[in-house]
């Protein structure tokens, strides 16, 4: 168990030292000084500090340290379009994707796992039919236009949720954590129950555009765990013994169903975060993939590196931790032949 | 008369054949090979049976309703945008650019990625290592935000975004030719070969790559409509194909204007990127049922 965590540890700890040199070496692929496009300041001759110091001597590899340096220092730059300081910008804009990533996943887990499960155990009856054409049918929606369409219907035509945005204008709620609804809670304001409301409305659109995609992916993948567990000798056995079903069910089925389900789940999450990011997009929701497609359309080199090198770290944590989880809840898995 | 000759007269279905009799036994898969095919014929030869150029602006028919609208007319059958050009016509090229763009960012993954995963699969020690920590790495990065990188330092285009796709779907081919090489390596017949004296290459071009072709034709076909909905995501946020080119993702978002007085603007472009990535993941699902229930038997 050590080990697997001491591995573990080593592989995230030298994936994100791969994106950390990623991200230093696009400040030389994008057009522009190099040192610019790290800092968003402009080299100049009484530019002061260790990593300008360095840019003028020209040696690379002070270069990087200097830069590993000042990112974990905070010192993470100033974007080019409003010379705010990176790091303030991002710690507003990520709390904002982290909730809308979240539900949307809760969502698809409980939707997705339930009925994959009920597939599975209906395998090749009509139940499962539906539920496999169903999924089928919202894997295959593109997801911007799903978003549209959300808006067109529920927006526009039935006039029921709002099309953009977090919480109405109407109301002034303090920022604390970033997170809307746990600031809201937390709030002592006196229209609080009001504004709460106003954002679970907000929220449910982009919820359901996001989640729509990622309930269908959970669906069969869950689904295809439960035949192959349901096809092995073991729970023929216990079949045999005649146990009964929520027996078998927890005992045998769900244990070493999820066991199968949880590494493809981590594969999932590099999906979820761009269709997230799309949605943000369509629902002008203030998140970090919102600001990373206005960074671009700005050419904010400094703001696509930093967040370019947040994004998919966080998503890097998340799916390497998923996966170290699965395997110290099973150990038998086949050991990885590198790390 | 009995049949003596049993040896001659038995049949042997090559495992094309084989493939093929286990993928027609499910209708809904015959059903989305037809409406690809339908799809595929479009993207060849839609320029020659569109009635209009897709540019051509016809101002005196300006967001003009679908036919079957009581304001629609039949000289547009799925009716105009803002600027009076055929909804039709724009819709088949459009199928031209993003099928097209999609084929050729998918078999760019699909030779890098099967020859990089081959090499993974193959090599052992340092090497090894030092490869499979980047190609994963590289996996975890969301294609999103690949395409975003290449545009920044590349410039926006279609050419640019196809490029972007191809290197973020590259991974997946990565992925699964190395765990099948891996596998295969350690099997009695590569051994035979071996023994044999035929080299690593010798090995992966007669004996792997046989197998293997089938594998990476399922990948390819999923990978394919994975292909389309992320081009068609880049036109729509402005990041890949740009607004002259009838891209069914920029044309969507040419509609978002008038989404209001003129929604089909946005639904049959929309409608037309869900048909092709549902027949074509229709397919993928049935080839590769048909594979499994061909190597069950």
């Amino acid at each position: 168990m050590l080990t697997t965590l001491l591995r573990y540890f080593n592989l995230i700890v030298i994936t994100l030292f791969i994106l950390l040199l990623i991200s230093f070496s696009l400040a030389f692929f994008f057009p522009g000084e190099p040192y610019t496009n790290l800092t968003g300041n402009i080299l100049l001759e009484e530019t002061v500090g260790p990593l300008a110091q360095a840019f003028r001597e020209g040696n690379i590899f002070q270069q990087f340290w200097y830069y590993a340096k000042n990112l974990s220092m905070g010192d993470w730059g100033v974007s080019f379009s409003t010379a705010l300081p990176l790091y303030d910008k991002i710690f507003q804009t990520l709390p904002a994707t982290l909730e809308l990533t979240f539900y949307a996943a809760t969502l698809s887990l409980f939707i997705g796992i339930p009925c994959g499960m009920l597939a599975g155990f209906l395998h090749h009856k009509k139940t499962d039919y539906t539920f496999m054409s169903m999924s089928m049918v919202m894997v295959s929606f593109p997801v911007f236009w799903l978003a549209l369409l959300l808006i067109l219907i529920f927006s526009l035509q039935l006039n029921l949720l709002p099309m953009s945005g977090r919480l109405s204008l109407l109301y002034d709620i303090p920022e604390t954590s970033g997170f809307v609804l746990i600031d809201i809670i937390n709030s002592t304001v006196p229209y609080r129950y009001a504004a709460f409301y106003d954002a679970i409305q907000h929220l449910i659109l982009p919820t359901i555009a996001v989640s729509f995609i990622t309930t269908a992916v959970f669906l069969r993948t869950t689904r295809r765990a439960i035949v192959d567990v349901m096809a092995t000798e073991y729970i023929k056995t216990a079949q045999t013994r005649g146990l009964p079903f929520y027996v078998i069910f927890s005992r045998h089925v769900l244990r070493n169903a999820m066991l199968s389900i949880l590494p493809l789940f981590a594969i999932q999450i590099s999906t979820l975060v761009t269709n997230v990011m799309i949605v943000e997009t369509v629902f002008s929701w203030p998140g970090i993939g919102h600001w990373l497609i206005q960074a671009i359309y700005e050419r904010d080199y400094p703001a696509i590196r930093i967040g370019m090198l947040l994004v998919s770290s966080i998503v890097v944590f998340f799916a390497m931790s998923l996966e170290c989880i699965s395997r110290l809840i099973d150990p038998s898995r086949g050991n990885k032949q590198y790390a | 008369m009995p049949d003596v000759n049993l040896y001659d007269d038995e049949f042997h279905p090559t495992p094309w054949q084989s493939t093929w009799r286990e993928f027609k036994q499910s209708h809904i898969a015959l059903v989305g090979l037809t409406t690809l095919m339908v799809f595929v014929v479009l993207a060849i030869l839609g320029p020659l049976i569109t009635p209009y150029a897709p540019d051509l602006q016809n101002t005196s028919a300006l967001i003009l309703p679908p036919a079957w609208h009581d304001n629609g007319s039949v000289l547009h059958l799925l009716g105009t945008d803002v600027l009076g050009r055929d909804m039709l016509s724009r819709i088949f090229y459009g199928i031209q650019v993003t099928f097209g763009g999609a084929v050729g960012a998918v078999l760019f993954a699909l030779i890098i990625g099967t020859t990089f995963g081959a090499i993974a699969g193959m090599t052992s020690g340092v090497r090894s290592s030092i490869l499979n920590h980047v190609l994963d790495t590289f996996m975890v990065i969301p294609s999103l935000l690949i395409a975003i990188i290449i545009v920044a330092i590349l410039g926006v285009g279609l050419s640019n975004a196809v490029l972007a796709i191809g290197l973020a779907l590259i991974p997946r081919f990565v992925h699964g030719t190395r765990n099948f090489v891996k596998e295969e390596f350690g099997k009695d017949y590569i051994k035979t070969a071996r023994l044999d004296g035929a080299s690593s290459i010798q090995i992966y071009f007669k004996n792997i790559l046989p197998n293997m072709i089938d594998v990476i034709i399922v990948q390819g076909t999923l990978a394919i409509s994975v292909a389309i909905l992320d081009i068609a995501a880049l036109g729509f946020l402005n990041l890949g194909a740009q607004t002259l080119l009838p891209e069914l993702g920029v044309m969507i978002s040419e509609g978002l204007a008038t989404a209001y007085i003129a929604p089909w603007n946005i639904l049959l472009p929309g409608l037309s990127i869900f048909l092709m990535v549902l027949s074509i993941n229709v397919v993928g699902d049935g080839l590769r049922s048909a594979l499994r229930n061909r190597m069950s038997q």
